[in-house]
């Protein structure tokens, strides 16, 4: 059944994955017109220089057939003999069907291999969030629905809403400028402003956990806002029920009460949530990456995007595309896996 | 955040380096013209390296990290496109010949004297040193030359997609090699750029490279970490997107350096270059001109600042088939006020953070053909409204002025992501309000601008910065032949004079009788105008204390760095 299910689920995803694909390669192509990607405003530049460098890239050949061309689409056409209906193509390659994603066309690096190594560094960011989501905003949670009404519960509103409000760059830029800057101005131990190693001296755990520090605090802002929230009012509602009162009534102490009854059945809901973080764990951090040089996919899809690197954008956003998919499905699964009242569909 | 993107990078790469450049990158002409007009500028050439490196307390050992806004892309010189890879490239590979900063003379590397041309104005003989090695031991010879240059255009190579294919199927006509240590070149008619373009390029071991199909070559890992080089350093890892990391050559011709290891760190922008320098996470970097000031009083810091070879200007659409605006530019009356309302120095002071210089001609002063040509504009915004008046353009009720119904008001666009740009462009629209213009400015994805100014031309004016090359051959930016297609003469500007004086330069070797020719054009193009030049911005760099002969200028901003084996740090660590 479940396998059914995972089955199900994956083939749907395909016309997904394609349809992304198709979209994003008509925007970039319609947006960029006759530019050639890695071009600058060379004064010695002549204009069969540019021909050439088009032709090279393979951009002077027909839309329809570029896509094909990439999707490895074309070299089966030439291989089972409907090659001719290629016309203008050139350099037609295997593309995707021999896993290569093609090569940038603004510095020539395989597509996959920038994409596969920063794709550790995005996700070493976005899990360290929201592992500090969830560590943080359960006892904030928790805190805030016992003392419902409070002036805690108050003052966690308000960093509730701070959390949502405050943008990430903002917040990134004001802890790089007292954290890093001003720490050192004043010749404190500070912590590093970007990157993720200090290059001769570093590599080592510490000083990776003292690059990652900043930026995931950042990131995992607006997930605790959300969570604590979240974890507040289900708990409100758990304590509200019979079984608590049952507990108490029995002489059980407060504290078991909360965290041994309580929150089990509370954390339930935050479980589907974080769940749905699954998906933008590729994509979610882009603004954290730029703003702390963090040298994950995010910050390299935004900056080849802007240069028109078209084989490298359409191969993250491929990918991106069919982690998202794959992380929607392992949400639903691990969902209905811990929740029995659930049955997938 | 607006200065990671690649449309400021491209701006980096303009206002540090053009990639023609790396080929032509730095001399050339001058210093083989210098031997043919004999006398002081033999000294000069002979002179070489005016910039002083002091190495009596040099202390061996320790490293540097250098901060740059974009990673490497391809360091093979065949490949090479923009900054970064330079930077990286030209310390991992010698070349045939160095520039000096400052001058811009060239100097000899990997040969023994920077040739001249031979009495049939084609052929040019370059002799290599003696006992120079790659880093694997093997010996750099005349056959490593004229494989790279095979590579490069000879048919049997085409797969190879080197950029510089078009342009050396054009003026190259034949690479040999006369014995181990002598190369000979031979253009297929006289060239005047030829040396600075082609004989300035740094050399591939052809027995490395040789066991790779032609195709291969193009996708091959050593062009992102080489293994056997003949540079200052040797590439030892490339961590994507974080940094680069090299290790000191001790098979170097000049001898080891100083340094035991380089780090090029990626940073995602000029502004936290400034942060990283504050911080000493990095210790050279060119930062964000907004950050200039508050980097004046840091600890352990220096500043360093240079015009470099580049200038802004604005390029009006003088082509009447593309837009109605040509019917005001076209006006030269018209031409000359807007740039005499223009206040450049407060321009310079202001927007650039006090980081530029006014411009006075249509090539920067870091250039050897500059003159301050007689016509100048000095700022007069009465003289500017007096002119207007003169011309024909009467001033409406609303202020704004307009002939034959054609009303002063068009649109300015320059790049997105450039913060000087952008608000160079909003400054410019209030000067020339003051004169009854009504300017709109829109700032434009660098692409987009890119294809509006070089092939369909449909734009009404363009801020844009030029970096220039060692060479001063112009063609691209003045000739009627260079318009739309690629090319960078936007305006249409046609003058039939200009592109005499352009052709005839190209082909005169001698270095007096060239200047003479560029001279006259800086004349006729302060005449007309077609894009007159605002400013010439300045480089700027920040430098740890305990870095020393970090000897940056004009002409050695990224690349290429004859210095770089006298740069050694206090502290040895």
């Amino acid at each position: 059944m479940l396998a059914k299910f995972i089955v199900r689920r994956a083939l749907a995803a395909i016309p997904v994955v394609v349809g992304v694909t198709v979209i994003t390669f008509v925007l970039m192509h319609s947006t960029a017109g006759a530019y050639v990607p890695g071009l600058s405003l060379n004064p010695n530049l002549t204009a069969q220089e540019v021909q050439l460098l088009r032709s090279q890239l393979g951009l002077d050949q027909p839309l329809w057939i570029q896509y094909l061309n990439w999707t490895g689409v074309a070299w089966l056409m030439q291989h089972v003999g409907l090659g001719g209906v290629l016309i203008g193509a050139h350099d037609i390659t295997p593309g995707i069907l021999e896993g290569s994603f093609g090569q940038s066309m603004v510095d020539g690096t395989a597509v996959t291999s920038q994409v596969f190594d920063r794709l550790p560094n995005t996700i070493l960011l976005t899990v360290t969030a929201i592992l500090i989501g969830i560590v943080l905003s359960i006892p904030l949670g928790v805190i805030a629905a016992v003392r419902r009404g409070t002036r805690t519960d108050h003052l966690l509103t308000g960093v509730s809403v701070a959390g949502v409000a405050v943008p990430q760059f903002w917040l990134g830029l004001l802890l790089i400028l007292v954290f890093s800057v001003q720490l050192h101005a004043w010749g404190l131990p500070f912590l590093p402003s970007g990157g993720v190693i200090t290059p001769f001296t570093g590599g080592d755990l510490i000083d990776r956990l003292a690059h990652l520090l900043m930026p995931a605090t950042v990131l995992s802002f607006v997930y605790l806002a959300i969570w604590s929230r979240f974890t507040r009012s289900s708990m409100v509602e758990v304590l509200s029920q019979d079984y608590i009162r049952t507990a108490r009534a029995k002489g059980m102490g407060d504290r078991r009460v909360r965290y041994v009854h309580a929150l089990r059945n509370a954390i339930i809901p935050l479980v589907t949530l974080v769940g749905l973080e699954l998906p933008g764990l590729v994509s979610g951090g882009l603004v954290v990456e730029v703003v702390f040089s963090w040298p994950g996919i995010g910050l390299l899809a935004y900056q080849r995007a802007l240069a028109y690197d078209y084989t490298m954008v359409l191969g993250i956003v491929t990918l991106a595309s069919i982690l998202v998919v794959a992380g929607n499905l392992v949400a639903d699964v691990m969902y209905a896996a811990l929740d029995p009242r659930i049955r997938l569909a | 955040m607006s200065k990671n993107d690649p449309d400021s990078q491209f701006d980096r790469f303009l206002d540090e380096w053009s990639r023609r450049d790396f080929l032509r990158g730095m001399g050339g002409a001058l210093a083989f013209s210098a031997f043919l007009a004999g006398g002081v500028e033999l000294l000069e050439a002979c002179g070489g390296n005016s910039t002083q490196s002091n190495t009596q307390n040099a202390v061996r050992g320790g490293h540097i990290v250098e901060g740059v806004i974009s990673d490497i892309g391809n360091v093979n010189p065949i490949f090479i496109n923009d900054t970064a890879s330079a930077t990286v490239g030209y310390l991992a590979y010698a070349r045939m010949l160095t520039v000096d900063a400052n001058t811009g003379n060239l100097m000899p590397d990997l040969a023994t004297a920077v040739p001249k041309v031979d009495s049939d104005q084609v052929s040019y003989k370059v002799t290599l040193k003696d006992n120079i090695k790659w880093s694997d031991g093997q010996p750099i010879t005349a056959d490593d030359v004229v494989y790279t240059f095979q590579l490069m255009y000879d048919p049997q190579y085409k797969a190879v997609t080197s950029r510089y294919r078009s342009q050396l199927e054009q003026h190259l006509a034949s690479v040999t090699a006369v014995d181990q240590k002598t190369v000979v070149f031979k253009t297929k008619g006289p060239y005047a750029p030829f040396i600075i373009s082609f004989i300035n390029f740094a050399i591939l071991p052809k027995h490395v490279w040789s066991t790779l199909q032609p195709a291969a070559i193009n996708s091959s890992p050593m062009n992102q970490v080489p293994t056997v080089v003949s540079g200052a350093m040797i590439p030892v890892k490339w961590d994507k997107g974080t940094q680069y990391q090299m290790k000191r050559n001790d098979l170097y011709y000049k001898g080891k350096t100083y340094l035991d290891s380089y780090y090029f760190k990626v940073v995602a922008d000029a502004v936290q270059v400034a942060n990283q320098l504050k911080t000493g996470e990095i210790d050279v970097g060119s930062p964000d001109l907004s950050q200039w000031d508050s980097l004046a009083n840091v600890q352990n810091l220096d500043r360093r600042s240079y015009v470099a070879p580049s200038f802004d200007y604005y390029i009006q659409n003088l082509d009447p088939a593309k837009t109605p605006k040509a019917a005001i530019f076209g006006d030269p009356q018209v031409r000359k006020a807007l740039l005499t309302a223009l206040d450049r120095k407060a321009v310079a002071q202001r927007v650039y953070f006090g980081l530029a210089a006014p411009a006075d001609s249509s090539v920067s002063g870091a250039q050897w053909v500059h003159t301050t040509p007689k016509t100048q504009y000095p700022f007069n915004l009465a003289k500017a409204n007096q002119m207007l008046d003169a011309a024909g353009w009467t001033k409406g009720a609303d202020g704004i002025r307009a002939k034959n119904g054609v009303r002063m008001e068009w649109e300015l666009r320059t790049n997105t992501g450039n913060k000087v740009r952008e608000t160079l462009i909003t400054v410019l629209a209030d000067q020339w309000k003051q004169i009854g213009a009504n300017v709109t400015t829109n700032p434009v994805q660098f692409p987009q601008l890119v294809t509006q100014l070089s092939q369909t031309r449909e734009f009404e004016m363009i801020l844009l910065g030029i970096s220039e090359g060692l060479d001063p051959d112009t063609t691209q930016l003045w000739s009627s032949k260079s318009i739309g297609g690629g090319a960078l003469n936007g305006a249409a500007y046609k003058n039939p004079k200009v592109d005499d004086l352009l052709d005839q330069a190209v082909v005169t070797l001698d270095r007096e009788k060239r200047k003479g020719l560029y001279q006259q054009l800086q004349e006729i193009l302060m005449e007309d105008l077609p894009a007159p030049l605002i400013t010439y911005p300045k480089a700027v760099w920040g430098i740890s204390k305990r870095v020393k002969n970090w000897n940056v200028g004009p002409w050695n901003g990224a690349s290429p760095r004859p210095w770089f084996n006298t740069v050694y740090v206090t502290d040895g660590k």
